[in-house]
């Protein structure tokens, strides 16, 4: 999700390159940023000749676009979490526990909501991609059919931007939550430390600003590398829950080439960057404890563009306007490479919604986790959803490197956890992340099959587990016959609780996301294919596999320190059935309650 | 593998009927200090198979004066909770094996990772 828009700012050159020279040309931009003040005060703004462009029109209007401002009235602040597709509602329900949020509603990938917590409970939110400051949220933006670049332009300016107040409010909150997140340490680093860097002065003349352009292209050649590689890192994963991976590589590969061609001068501009920054003096330090709003912001903006807008439009275009218009606006400054606060817009047909990014990091990337597997969000998930309980003792019989159970055993002290895998390689990994992650003590881990597991029967109280079936692991059995021993002996194990069930899909591992609902992989685990919300598993599970793994656990149940009857088979009856998407790939979460009968 | 696992393992080898529990050979015992939890510890006994833990504790030099029964009002106990906590969870077997009491088939551990994986003859 992060990173998947363009970082346009509207520098000289780009605003000439694609012919949105809206209002201020190029020169009026530069006087726009010459003119250091806390803001852009009526002076400035029309010594940049911003009153005669239709920009000052964008301005006015804007005063109309109410926005629920996200300041620190009673009530808290408004933010939004992305969240991997399907898991909103899991999101919404985990705000409302765990925060006591408010007005909590969720958009696709995305939950809105007002709380008074502070960043420390937000960062923990375990089933968030990443946190954002809400800025506005408004109504689509329709753009009459056949609008020149420019009114498009003022059009999107006027609708999204606001007056500024809402922009002047979010920057003095987003930098007093940056004080409360200090604490956080490496994490914010880097955007602390950012300023500094660009806090030049102004007024260093022709060479300078020369400087300043190159190494902002520069920027835009390191940051479309990073951009692609990651794509390409999650495109191998298969796991990013946006569904916008391919633009994102798309964008990357484009911006890339701008920087290949770029590559000369890029170098030299960051030589003269260097220099400047010796020449400048550095800048005094901000009082401690106090957090001031910040007085020269700069700034990058991350696009998102889906529905009928994307038609007439790209990420890039939307960035250049939204960037030139917040520099106009708010006399912020765009700062490719590392600037103090990101905007990211998501523009779709049922919504526009701006915010800002509260941590570098995605929410979603665990500071105790070492490897991962599954997405930790989903891991999460998994382990929410089998509503474990003190004491009881939890079973992974494929953890892999052992995510679910990393994410079970943050949330649960008083449980014991049973990791099993069959590979070494994993089971080493594993042991290194519960080893990273302090975790020893609870979590076990042990090498068997998960179709003869070697535990007392009605031992285990629940069994999570992301069952890797299909071609993303490269099964040489027939998985719905494995699927269905592995069942019975799920079935065996445990007492009388939830049992997670994920499955991933097979077929779509390398298809792009379709629009059918209907997932390929359940005509092929279910014997009649259709429209059911009977999980995949459960024809096999009513018609008995035959004794065969049956007999052998009898005399475990008399041994076993809580003897049982056995079970029938068809004891497990589904409690739910999640949707989740991975990327290119659906997944199914089913749970499962063993019912005594 | 810590005895706390070993309480839960089972001999699944084809043809068992008294699969538990594994006897424990080791070679190598080590005691890891592990935060004392008493939720955690008495959350757990009425889960163990008591017996087969002193059996086990005891067999690897370690029985920590646990008696042969299980006192009742433990969860107030907290000298008792200790005692298993330290039994259950710090006593550690890193390099040995388990035995299956009836089949006599052994099952590695490895780096404190059981191998209770089965030959395909086995299952």
């Amino acid at each position: 999700m992060e990173g998947c828009g363009v970082s346009a700012g509207p520098g000289p050159d780009a605003m000439e390159g694609c012919g949105v020279s809206a209002g201020p040309g190029p020169d009026a931009m530069e006087g726009c940023r010459v003119s250091a003040g806390p803001g852009p005060s009526a002076d400035a703004m029309e010594r940049c000749g911003v009153s005669a462009g239709p920009g000052a029109d964008a301005t006015e209007r804007s005063g109309v676009s109410p926005g629920p401002g996200p300041g620190p009235g009673a009530g808290g602040r408004t933010y939004f979490c992305t969240a991997g597709g399907g898991l909103e509602d899991l999101l919404a329900e985990e705000l409302h526990t765990r925060l006591g949020a408010e007005d909590v509603c969720h958009v696709s990938g995305k939950v809105l909501f007002r709380t008074s917590a502070g960043m420390d409970a937000l960062r923990r939110l375990k089933s968030a991609e990443r946190l954002f400051l809400l800025v506005s949220r408004e109504a689509p933006v329709a753009l009459p059919a056949h609008t020149c670049p420019v009114k498009a332009a003022s059009l999107l300016q006027a609708s999204l931007l606001g007056d500024g107040s809402q922009w002047a409010d979010a920057a003095v909150t987003w930098s007093r939550l940056q004080g409360e997140t200090e604490s956080w340490g490496s994490d914010m680093q880097q955007a602390a430390g950012a300023p500094r860097q660009q806090r030049k002065t102004d007024a260093s003349g022709e060479e300078g600003r020369r400087g300043r352009e190159e190494g902002c292209d520069g920027g835009v050649r390191r940051r479309g590398g990073e951009v692609s590689a990651d794509g390409r890192r999650r495109e191998c994963e298969g796991e990013e829950g946006s569904d916008g991976v391919n633009e994102e590589q798309k964008c990357g590969k484009k911006r890339k080439r701008v920087g290949d061609e770029l590559d000369g001068g890029g170098g030299q501009g960051e030589g003269m960057e260097r220099q400047m920054e010796q020449l400048t003096s550095p800048p005094p330090p901000p009082p401690p404890g106090v957090p001031s709003p910040p007085q020269r912001v700069t700034f990058r903006v991350n696009c998102k563009l889906s529905g009928p807008l994307s038609r007439c439009l790209t990420s890039q275009d939307l960035g250049r306007v939204i960037g030139s218009g917040l520099c106009r606006l708010m006399g912020w400054k765009v700062e490719l490479r590392s600037p103090q606060l990101e905007v990211n817009v998501y523009l779709s047909g049922d919504h526009s919604i701006l915010g800002i990014p509260l941590t570098r990091l995605p929410l979603a990337s665990r500071s105790y986790m070492r490897s991962t597997g599954l997405r930790s969000t989903v891991a999460w998930a998994l382990g929410s959803l089998a509503s474990i309980q003190p004491g009881w003792c939890v079973l992974d019989p494929m953890c892999g490197v052992g995510t679910i159970l990393l994410e079970a055993a943050q949330e649960h002290k008083d449980v014991h956890f049973l990791g099993v895998d069959i590979d070494d390689g994993q089971l080493q990994r594993a042991n290194e992340n519960v080893t990273f992650a302090d975790l020893r003590d609870r979590i076990h881990l042990m090498k068997a099959s998960c179709s003869g597991l070697p535990v007392s029967s009605s031992s285990v109280d629940a069994v999570v587990c992301d069952v890797p079936f299909g071609r993303k692991f490269n099964t040489k059995t027939n998985m719905a016959d494995s699927l269905r021993c592995i069942v019975s002996e799920m079935e065996r194990w445990f007492c009388v609780q939830v049992v997670p069930w994920f499955s991933f899909s097979v077929l779509r591992c390398h298809a792009p996301p379709g629009p059918s609902t209907q997932p390929p992989q359940e005509p092929q685990l279910q014997a009649p294919p259709g429209p059911s919300t009977q999980p995949p598993q459960e024809p096999q599970l009513q018609a008995p596999p035959g004794p065969s793994t049956q007999p052998p656990q009898e005399p475990q149940l008399q041994a076993g320190p809580q003897p049982a009857p056995p079970p029938p088979l068809s004891a497990l009856q589904l409690q739910s059935t999640h949707r989740v998407r991975l990327g290119a790939i659906d997944g199914l979460i089913h749970s499962y309650v063993k019912i005594k009968t | 593998m810590k005895l706390l696992t070993h309480n839960m393992l089972t001999s699944h080898v084809k043809g068992v009927t008294k699969g538990y529990p594994l006897l424990i050979k080791a070679t190598e015992v080590k005691v890891n200090e592990v935060e004392f939890n008493s939720q955690f510890v008495s959350r757990m006994i009425p889960k163990l198979e008591w017996s087969a833990l002193v059996q086990a504790a005891e067999g690897l030099g370690h029985l920590e004066d646990l008696p042969a029964e299980l006192v009742s009002d433990y969860e107030n106990n907290e000298e008792f909770l200790k005692k298993v906590h330290k039994v259950l969870l710090e006593v550690e077997v890193v390099e040995g094996s388990l035995q299956c009491p009836e089949s006599g088939r052994e099952f590695p551990i490895s780096r404190g990772v059981p191998n209770m994986l089965l030959n395909e003859d086995e299952v």
